[in-house]
């Protein structure tokens, strides 16, 4: 379980006292985890020194759950209970998948796709979160200490849904979620603060079922990306059905059964590795009713593998138009993910870029160790850190419009964070409602777009036709997260939302799977709820302490006594049990600050531009 | 959140149309250093909101003044005249017969036999109406007084910025047409 430590009331955690954060790259063949220690950024090994997880999740017979190398030995076996690359789901509706094989595939809750199997039907997200719980465990037990917090990547490419998806994971998890990270951006820290690189780089991200190319400007510690592009369905696992298709009509087999397929897909993984070094390999099928010998030469998996290449490499070039630099503008690429160890990637890349590709670091650890480099930063353990971040909006953000349309509001490789408002107006004598549909993605038709959610607008003040003003918002954060709110302009009403995602879990569902994954558990849902709860409040207490601290004097008397006597309430209520209590007083501690924060937030811009101290502004 | 300075005040810029885009690009940073939501990890809810708001609010003015075609628009509605995209009026008779020889082109183009080598003639004959526009609007808004604008420049000013808007939008739908040649 992580959760974060609890200070005694009234003695809250020392300002300065160092706290643990790790990053976790969550992959879609393997995950890992690194934490920076003694000022370095390394990956965290199992007890038997292992780095990598499989992200390989197998439900027993006993009702027990195997995670990593255990349960990739029961992957032949037992396959239906036994689920890999579940990343690729991620988020995803059960029509849009339907058709992948090697499960049984069930429409789960928010017809999002889940696995049927002997332990119930689970949910891509439900078998991240037995991945991330598993990670943050080798965590605890190798840093011998709790962690408070963490940065978990997610490829550049993924989708709003997608990214929630893998927060909500999170959540389940029971982790504190310091930020989603692209996954390029992650490497490019981790090579950048230790090349000391400036200068435009291109990264080149091949993960097993994920490819992200990212375009990046690097200086002085600010890692600004330019475009970023890719595709969140290709990647090494592709290369490997390439290979089993050529072995399975070498062999005439025509239809495998899931077990056979799984078994091919191993052996086909295993003479791509092999061809790395060697240029041919031999290749055996001995088992499952299979028998056949054959031989595999490097070339010959290059040309099967070509229109994958071909694929990626056509990616590059349009985000390389995107950012509007030229590949002679690019001082280095840089390879990430195990994918790039095929010898022709490096090549036909080095090719594209007109310069070697830099592997300096291990291509699988590389995005855990940028990912814990920033979680350092952001648990504030690096006050004096000049790091700065800034990442881009994959996709554009649009909402219907007549004719089945969509018309982009944000459009992709916008700087995050962003917000953007679009006034919309009634089109009907009376109308009292509105719907909206809000979208992801470049097509100009609507099918062709992801759906991300719908929002009906209520209570809309009856009038004439195109009387009534409504402003629509839309906040993208710097998780790459949106949020939506509207407001009626004409009666400045704030109209109320009602938000349905397309694909995506209410809170409701995460509570629910919470409860279940209580069931065999010691602790009870109810239990941790009040305990996060507890933990949110302890959070705001020394955040304000902290604030107050630094910037008390841009308060007045009076406002410094009524926010620490509310402090001092949550102070006793945060030691109690009254979770409706507590929650109410962080509500409204929170709803209290705010005029503080933003009197912060504008003495900072007054910093920035006059160079002074806080001190001298008064 | 005091953000009713415009975006030239923002980063201590002159209200010009000339942005000396090094002390654009210094203060942009300086700002995200001291905002982004990255500074307020750690930070209240208020705070992390408070934030996001202002980040984003930066973001926006540093790619408004960034682009010359947004950088005037914003500079045009600064000075009282409100530019709406969904009813453009372009009264240059010379600049529309331009616009209809170089979408005629466009449609040509992509029926040809070497439609990318046409379509980059067309992308660099955009690119240099545009420059052009641009070096126009530059002269144009030179001796604008914003304590004491002149009506009929800002209002010829407002015309140059449907000219290059009208110029963006027909080079968005040519790298559009060349994405579908990509694919």
């Amino acid at each position: 379980m992580a959760l974060l430590q609890i200070a005694e009331p009234g003695k809250s955690a020392a300002p300065h006292q160092r706290r643990i954060a790790v990053g976790i790259d969550l992959g879609t063949t393997n995950s890992l985890v690194a934490a920076v220690r003694s000022g370095v950024s390394e990956v965290l090994a199992d007890e038997q020194g292992r780095f990598l997880l499989p992200s390989i999740v197998h439900y027993n017979e006993d009702g027990g759950v195997e995670l990593g190398y255990n349960a990739a030995e029961k992957a032949n076996q037992d396959p239906l209970n036994t689920i890999a690359s579940a990343k690729r789901l991620m988020g995803k509706g059960f029509d849009e998948v339907a058709q992948m094989q090697a499960y049984e595939l069930v429409s789960g809750p928010s017809q999002l796709a889940a696995f049927r199997t002997r332990a119930g039907d689970k949910t891509p997200l439900e078998i991240a979160a037995e991945i991330l719980k598993s990670l943050v465990n080798r965590a605890e037990q190798s840093l011998g200490d709790e962690v408070n917090g963490a940065v978990i990547t997610v490829p550049a490419y993924f989708d709003d849904t997608q990214r929630q998806a893998t927060k909500d994971a999170a959540t389940l998890a029971g982790i504190n979620v310091l930020r989603l990270l692209n996954e390029p951006t992650a490497a490019a820290v981790a090579y950048g603060l230790d090349h000391q690189a400036s200068g435009i780089h291109a990264i080149y991200d091949l993960g097993g079922g994920t490819f992200d190319i990212s375009i990046l400007n690097l200086s002085k510690g600010v890692f600004e990306v330019l475009a970023t592009g890719g595709d969140t369905a290709l990647g090494g696992d592709d290369f490997d059905l390439l290979i089993v298709q050529w072995i399975a009509s070498q062999a005439d087999y025509e239809n495998l059964n899931v077990q056979q397929h799984r078994y091919v897909s191993a052996v086909a993984k295993a003479a791509k590795e092999s061809l790395a070094e060697a240029a041919t390999v031999n290749v055996e099928l001995n088992e499952f009713g299979l028998q056949w010998q054959g031989e595999l030469t490097r070339d010959q998996m290059n040309e099967l593998i070509d229109p994958v290449i071909r694929r990626t490499l056509r990616a590059c070039k349009k985000t390389l138009r995107d950012s509007g630099v030229d590949v002679s503008g690019i001082e280095q690429v840089v390879m990430v993910g195990g994918s790039t160890r095929v010898l022709s990637v490096r090549d036909q890349v080095g090719a594209l870029f007109q310069s070697e590709p830099l592997v300096s670091i291990d291509p699988d650890r590389v995005v855990a160790m940028g990912a814990a480099i920033q979680a350092d930063i952001l648990i504030g353990n690096r006050p004096d850190s000049e790091m700065l971040l800034l990442d881009v909006l994959p996709l554009s953000l649009g909402i219907e419009t007549v004719g089945g349309l969509s018309e982009k509001i944000i459009p992709r490789n916008t700087t995050l964070p962003v917000s953007r408002a679009q006034e919309f107006t009634t089109y009907q004598d009376g109308q009292v409602m509105m719907s909206i549909h809000v979208l992801q993605g470049e097509r100009e038709m609507v099918q062709d777009c992801r759906s991300l959610a719908k929002f009906t607008l209520k209570d809309i003040p009856p009038a004439v036709a195109g009387a009534a003003k409504i402003r629509v918002a839309f906040q993208v954060d710097a998780d790459g997260l949106l949020t939506v709110s509207a407001q009626e302009l004409t009666t400045q009403k704030t109209t109320q939302v009602e938000v349905k995602p397309s694909f995506g879990l209410e809170e409701v569902e995460i509570r629910r799977m919470l409860q279940e994954s209580f069931a065999n558990a010691a602790e009870d849902a109810a239990a941790r709820a009040l305990r996060e709860i507890q933990v949110d409040g302890q959070r705001l207490l020394d955040a304000l302490d902290a604030a107050i601290a630094e910037d008390g004097k841009l308060l007045s008397e009076s406002e410094t006594l009524s926010l620490q006597t509310e402090m001092d309430a949550l102070r006793v209520l945060v030691a109690g049990e009254q979770k409706t209590d507590l929650e109410r007083a962080i509500a409204h501690l929170n709803k209290s600050s705010e005029a503080f924060a933003a009197a912060r937030m504008n003495a900072s811009i007054e910093v920035a531009l006059t160079g002074k101290s806080i001190d001298s502004l008064e | 959140m005091d953000f009713k300075q415009n975006y030239f005040e923002l980063f201590q810029l002159p209200i010009a149309y000339q942005v000396d885009s090094h002390r654009l690009n210094d203060a942009y940073r300086e700002l995200q250093t001291q905002i982004h939501p990255d500074r307020y990890a750690q930070g209240s809810e208020a705070e992390k909101l408070s934030s996001v708001q202002a980040s984003s609010f930066v973001n926006e003015a540093y790619q408004t003044l960034k682009s010359s075609v947004s950088r005037a628009r914003y500079l045009v509605e600064l000075a009282g005249v409100a530019i709406d995209l969904s009813a453009t009026t372009i009264a240059d008779g010379a600049f529309l017969m331009q616009q209809m020889e170089l979408r005629e082109e466009l449609e040509d183009a992509s029926h040809s036999a070497d439609p990318e080598k046409l379509l980059e003639k067309i992308a660099q004959q955009v690119h240099d109406n545009l420059a052009d526009l641009v070096r126009s609007f530059s002269a144009l808004s030179e001796p604008w007084d914003f304590n004491d604008l002149n009506v009929e420049s800002v209002g010829q000013g407002a015309q140059l910025v449907y000219q290059m808007k009208f110029l963006e939008k027909l080079s968005i739908e040519i790298e559009n047409i060349e994405q579908s040649l990509l694919d």
